[in-house]
């Protein structure tokens, strides 16, 4: 019997084997050594990648009906008739992962994380990117400039908001935004690149290691960074924000991979948007609220929508209600009967 | 760090709606659940599309996800009940099952089972014959311990029953396989 095919028989067995007679606890170990030589039959069901291929789409259809908090209906009907349910709002809009191109050379990955999702992507390189609500990650197949051929850097383009945890490599590792590059030789950082009415910055946080960003209209304009919280900005048209310590500025940075929150010193309006966003909500707001009274809100790690929207309107002086798709909110004053 | 990273962690980021992480615990469960659905429905089709319905069943509660408890018995015990849901909703299914059971059961050694060059092919054939003609329960106790590496305690919580009772599933079914063994080939039992 080759011992290493019996690597361990649970110790309740066990026990209770030690008080047969040594013959007859050969025999039992033998059998259980004897199994483990059993070979598979072969399985006659899609292979793995299949399989998941086949479970991503029907994650990605539109939300089912599948709630947790109604699991006894749910899984009565979907156990009958396997047909897939529909209906629902906010539930999983999906993240889809889509090879381009004809050829795998010229294949471009575009990684894609829908509102309301957070995901963590593997590069060919084995690094990791680890990818915020609503944001967007292109890269060469393989970072392969043509077949079989390295590209000079490993190059990726985002948009949105994620963290790098990069490998290192004799190529540079360069990420792109809408108007800036960073470029690294293997460290951890975030970058946030978001274009809307509300933003239309990079930032650049340093976790470890050190970076080199340029800005992509004047490639004369570079600033290293180099220590843990370092912040640089690409594109900057908001107030710097006022956060002295690179400690601090980097746990509020970084708060969202502990699913907490943090926006500092921003305008109620980007607040509410960035709660849309991380939780895939619509937020609602009703005359007489100042959207433009600046404020600060950090949750260092797990909180929910409510738990912010009840905070926010505390320190605004609003009442709140929970809609369909969301919150509403609205001036105290407007329901005084309550 | 992806591969080193426990199913608990996975769970943790699971339940944060990381997909990244719920790929990890899709390829590292899957073939497992899916032989030990088989075991139970004996169609790979239908093992394969509970399986699925399994992992959409688990996204859509990841929310609600206890990483302190473990994840791999918990979808061990989806799968189980999904198994078990199905064959009852299948009567027919069910019938033929039976069948198929006595006639594993009636099979006896014959007589090349004496030949003392017996090679592991035939052992192993025969090894699975007799496995499938075990009592349900102990079938299923043995299956789950030798090959899914589950503790009696993941097991117990699989099949709603005490880590005792497992545990003398899992030796009845040794000591009747030991038995067909020695009949099947008493001198030896090398492969």
């Amino acid at each position: 019997m080759k011992g290493g095919k019996n690597p361990s028989m649970p110790p309740e067995l066990r026990d209770q084997l030690e008080s047969q007679p040594p013959e007859a606890r050969r025999k039992i170990e033998q059998v259980w050594g004897l199994l483990g030589h059993l070979e598979h039959d072969a399985l006659d069901a899609p292979p793995t990648d299949a399989a998941w291929d086949d479970l991503q789409q029907r994650l990605d259809e539109p939300p089912s009906t599948m709630r947790a908090d109604r699991p006894a209906p749910d899984r009565a009907r979907a156990q009958k008739s396997r047909r897939r349910a529909w209906a629902g709002l906010s539930m999983v809009a999906g993240l889809v992962v889509v090879v381009l191109g004809l050829w795998t050379w010229q294949a471009q990955v575009t990684v894609s994380v829908p509102r309301g999702e957070q995901y963590t992507a593997t590069l060919p390189d084995g690094s990791t990117v680890h990818l915020n609500s609503d944001s967007r990650l292109r890269y060469r197949s393989g970072f392969l400039a043509w077949p079989f051929v390295p590209a000079g850097e490993r190059r990726v383009t985002l948009e949105g908001e994620a963290f790098f945890e990069v490998v290192r490599g004799a190529r540079p590792f360069v990420v792109e935004t809408f108007n800036a590059r960073v470029e690294v030789l293997g460290t951890q950082f975030n970058v946030r690149a978001r274009q809307g009415p509300l933003e239309g910055e990079t930032q650049v946080t340093l976790a470890t290691g050190r970076v080199l960003v340029t800005d992509q209209a004047d490639l004369e304009v570079s600033t290293i960074l180099s220590e843990a919280g370092q912040m640089a900005r690409v594109g900057t048209v908001a107030a710097p924000d006022t956060l002295a310590s690179p400690d601090r500025r980097l746990n509020r940075v970084l708060a969202w991979r502990q699913q907490g929150f943090a926006v500092v010193n921003k305008p109620l309006s980007f607040v509410l948007a960035e709660v849309e966003r991380r939780y895939a909500l619509s937020i609602r707001v009703e005359d007489g609220i100042a959207l433009t009274a600046s404020m600060t809100v950090f949750y260092p790690r797990g909180t929910t929508a409510e738990e912010i929207i009840h905070d926010v309107c505390l320190s605004e002086g609003c009442r709140y209600r929970a809609t369909s798709r969301g919150f509403v909110l609205f001036p105290a004053d407007s329901s005084s009967t309550q | 760090m992806n591969s080193s990273e426990t199913l608990e962690e996975l769970c943790r980021r699971l339940k944060a709606s990381d997909r990244g992480a719920f790929e990890q615990v899709f390829r590292r469960l899957r073939e497992g659940l899916l032989r030990y659905v088989r075991s139970i429905v004996e169609n790979d089709a239908v093992a394969h599309d509970l399986v699925q319905d399994v992992f959409v069943y688990l996204w859509s509660l990841r929310e609600t996800l206890d990483p302190a408890r473990p994840l791999k018995a918990y979808l061990y015990r989806m799968a189980r009940n999904r198994a078990l849901r199905f064959l009852r909703d299948e009567r027919a299914h069910a019938a033929k099952h039976v069948i198929l059971k006595q006639q594993a059961s009636a099979q006896t050694p014959g007589p090349e089972a004496q030949d003392a060059r017996i090679d592991a092919d035939v052992l192993n054939q025969r090894l699975r014959r007799w496995i499938a003609a075990l009592p349900e329960r102990q079938r299923e106790a043995l299956l789950l311990s030798r090959f899914h590496g589950l503790s009696h305690r993941e097991i117990a919580a699989i099949m709603e029953v005490s880590p005792r009772t497992v545990n003398n599933h899992i030796m009845r079914a040794l000591e009747h396989l030991q038995a067909r063994i020695e009949t099947f080939e008493p001198t030896r039992m090398e492969p």
